[in-house]
């Protein structure tokens, strides 16, 4: 495999680069692990909660699906089916941590640094989306940070649509809830200085 | 509809994704509902604070170490798979000797013959156990949901 970036396009579609790495081209993999390796850490992250095991679970779920990619369906389309190895990755991961022991707080204070009001407002938020369950917080990633539609969710989570949309619904309205008792009044021009 | 069913589709009306005779139906139903008049309010101020919000960067250091970091793995993992096989073959022969000169080596006692003998059977049968455990483990679904 070649570590080099410039020998494959990468416009090379999903079907074509995988259909090149299965016919020997391994190099091409780069070509995936290009297009969606900030979707897959930042998926990570909502799971793991931490900025490292998001990192190491992310590429090591890529390094799963490149070995698995020979029972890979073509006709499937790759993110769907990598995501189902990589939320298996994260799951297993916290299984075996029996708890998570950091919270998504923690990161985000780590790497912000907004006016005063803002970052308390940012981390009323973050803190209310790490008390939500691991299936709201998956939707609620999905659906404000990765801006998927219903329809990718329910593919990416194996939903139907109508619980995607019920379990957002209740996910918002556990958001709203818990920003009101932290924040008062959350509306956005209170946290701008 | 219920209020109920009326705030899900407020909820969906600002993720975009309804039809446009449910935005119609969920329109006239606005008209006059107060009760969901406040809820599509509320839901909008909160919508709007989401929309202000993005997930923080990692550095740029990370993605362009990421690629790198996967290729090494994916090597280093190939050298413990060689290094393990490597290991099993010479710790097997080296057993398979050590046998061999234990039972015609005639100025052992019987006992101590039996007792290393045994140490050694039981360390493979450990052995083939824990190698047995991890394939199974391995081969089962062992994903299942985890509520935190």
């Amino acid at each position: 495999m070649s570590k080099q970036s410039g020998e494959w396009n990468q416009d090379l579609s999903d079907e074509k680069a995988i259909s090149l790495v299965k016919s020997g081209h391994r190099e091409a993999y780069r070509v995936i692990v290009e297009r969606y390796k900030k979707r897959a850490y930042y998926l990570a992250l909502s799971w793991v909660k931490n900025h490292q095991d998001a990192l190491d679970l992310s590429q090591e779920a890529f390094i799963h699906a490149f070995r698995k990619l020979k029972k890979y369906d073509e006709s499937r389309q790759f993110f769907p089916w990598f995501y189902q190895l990589l939320r298996n990755l994260c799951i297993d991961f916290l299984r075996r941590q029996k708890r998570v022991n950091c919270s998504l707080v923690e990161f985000v204070s780590l790497k912000e640094d907004p006016p005063a009001q803002r970052a308390e407002l940012s981390r009323a938020l973050w803190a209310a989306i790490d008390k939500l369950s691991g299936e709201q917080r998956e939707v609620i990633i999905l659906r404000y940070f990765q801006q998927y539609s219903y329809q990718e969710i329910a593919e990416l989570t194996n939903m139907p649509i109508g619980t995607v949309m019920s379990t957002l619904y209740y996910a918002k309205q556990k958001l709203r809830l818990w920003l009101k008792e932290a924040w008062g009044n959350y509306s956005p021009s209170k946290g701008e200085s | 509809m219920r209020h109920q069913q009326y705030k899900q589709l407020i909820s969906a009306y600002f993720d975009g994704e309804l039809s446009p005779e449910q935005k119609s139906q969920l329109e006239e139903h606005l008209k006059h509902c107060a009760e969901c008049r406040a809820e599509f309010q509320e839901a909008r101020q909160f919508e709007s604070l989401m929309a202000t919000f993005s997930l923080p960067q990692p550095s740029e250091e990370v993605w362009t170490m990421y690629w790198s970091s996967i290729y090494n793995r994916l090597e280093r993992r190939l050298g413990w798979i060689f290094l393990s096989i490597g290991a099993i073959i010479l710790l097997f022969y080296g057993a398979y000797k050590l046998v061999e000169e234990i039972i015609h080596d005639p100025s052992l006692p019987l006992v101590l013959k039996m007792g290393i003998l045994s140490f050694l059977g039981g360390m493979v049968v450990l052995l083939v156990s824990f190698l047995r455990e991890k394939l199974f483990l391995r081969q089962r679904e062992r994903y299942k949901e985890v509520e935190q």
